[in-house]
């Protein structure tokens, strides 16, 4: 089954298409284009490079983040939109999933740190099991020292992979030797990663709708904005 | 430390727009400016001539019911009125933590609303109608600068404004138009200013 995946979460965007046989096209970009500019130009290259078409395409993977907003929406409606209209199975899979997939053959814990921007990452923490990984904690977002004191307080050694682990990489150094940080081609997440960790869902036909499939927002605030006393003010 | 506020009276909506192309030549990508006043105050007018004076050539309006506006100047310019949400976690859903990367500069509506979702470092612009009802076009702009380098960039734009200003108005004679005052802060904001370093 062939399968395209997108991902658009992060800095790095990329699609891919492959099977079980493994990925027979990809386009990555980390900056210039916006993400709306590349996505389907991109889709068509890989398409055409490896001279197929949008009818041999089985399934659509895209990933939820978390991570960056505009490019979680550009890429889940992208996704939705090819799923719907050439009526394909999808699959949403998480972003830090991805991340820590790309190093599963670490005998450490895994944790996948993606830059939140604002002084926060997102995070996760995963065993390698046998074929993938195991998330163990949910996903959040937090302070990197807050991830740091969470991490100090683990019994056993982490490795720390995406671009939030590099971008505070000197907080999580200072932990010592428990703690290991992955280099720059474990980053980001991608495309590539993607098509391969959704391919057993899909086997297993378990799939999503495309009506409720949703980007993972982690920053929530049940705020009101307080127009009332706004106005008020601004009368006084 | 205290801050003072600039307060600056325009008497059109073009002179508002002068005061705006004033403050563009200090402008850096990563600024974020909050501007407030009732409708017609001249929030637009404001934003108007930061933009064109950074070589936005297409229509700068006012984003109250499309929400966000991007131009493409000097630097990417984001044009954004909150006057229409109701919740943070609207702004949030807009996409707002990525406007404030620092690759643009950042024109906030009714950026007072959300002030807890401001970058510490700022510019506050209060756009007031005069208290005289037959003062129509007559607006009194107060330019309360959060952190050090906005301090230095309103006293830049004053010089340039009081320059473009007296040009505009020749022969009219209008009179001093910048007072500084002393007026204090709004209260969320004192200890927010004290611009240690940290963002």
């Amino acid at each position: 089954m062939l399968v395209l995946g997108i991902e658009t979460s992060t800095p790095q965007a990329s699609v891919a298409i492959g099977s079980e046989q493994g990925v027979v096209a990809s386009a990555m970009v980390s900056r210039g284009a916006n993400y709306n500019e590349f996505l389907l130009p991109a889709i068509r290259f890989c398409l055409e490079e490896s001279r197929l078409g949008y009818r041999n395409l089985g399934a659509v993977a895209v990933s939820l983040g978390p991570g960056l907003f505009s490019g979680m929406r550009v890429g889940v409606a992208t996704a939705k939109a090819i799923a719907q209209t050439l009526s394909l199975p999808m699959v949403g899979m998480a972003s830090l999933d991805l991340v820590a997939y790309e190093v599963r053959y670490s005998a450490k814990t895994i944790c996948a740190v993606l830059d939140a921007r604002r002084n926060e990452v997102f995070h996760a923490f995963y065993r390698s099991s046998p074929g993938g990984i195991q998330r163990m904690t949910e996903y959040r977002v937090e302070k990197p020292g807050q991830l740091a004191i969470g991490i100090a307080s683990r019994p056993e050694e982490v490795l720390l992979v995406g671009n939030g682990s590099l971008l505070y990489r000197d907080m999580f150094e200072e932990l010592g030797s428990v703690c290991e940080v992955g280099t720059m081609s474990h980053a980001f997440p991608n495309a590539r990663s993607l098509v391969e960790l959704s391919l057993p869902r899909l086997f297993r036909e378990d799939f999503d709708s495309p009506y409720d499939l949703k980007p993972l927002y982690l920053r929530h605030s049940a705020r009101r904005i307080q127009w009332e006393r706004i106005r008020t003010e601004r009368s006084a | 430390m205290t801050q003072r506020a600039l307060v600056c009276n325009t008497y059109s909506a073009e002179e508002t727009r002068i005061v705006g192309a004033s403050l563009s030549p200090v402008l850096l990508p990563g600024d974020v400016i909050s501007l407030s006043g009732d409708l017609g105050a001249g929030k637009t007018a404001f934003v108007q001539g930061v933009a064109i004076a950074l070589g936005v050539s297409t229509g700068v309006t006012s984003p109250t019911f499309t929400i966000v506006h991007e131009y493409e100047g000097r630097y990417p310019i984001i044009h954004l009125d909150v006057y229409r949400l109701n919740s943070f976690q609207e702004v949030i859903d807009l996409g707002f933590e990525e406007f404030l990367d620092p690759e643009s500069i950042v024109l906030i509506e009714w950026g007072e609303a959300i002030a807890p979702m401001l970058p510490r470092r700022h510019l506050e612009i209060d756009l007031r109608r005069a208290r005289d009802a037959s003062a129509e076009n007559e607006r009194c702009l107060i330019f309360r600068p959060h952190g050090h380098e906005w301090v230095r960039k309103v006293q830049a734009m004053r010089a340039t404004a009081e320059t473009l200003l007296n040009a505009a108005a020749a022969g009219t004679g209008s009179g001093p138009r910048f007072v500084v005052t002393g007026e204090p802060l709004p209260r969320d904001d004192r200890d927010l200013i004290r611009d240690d370093g940290e963002s």
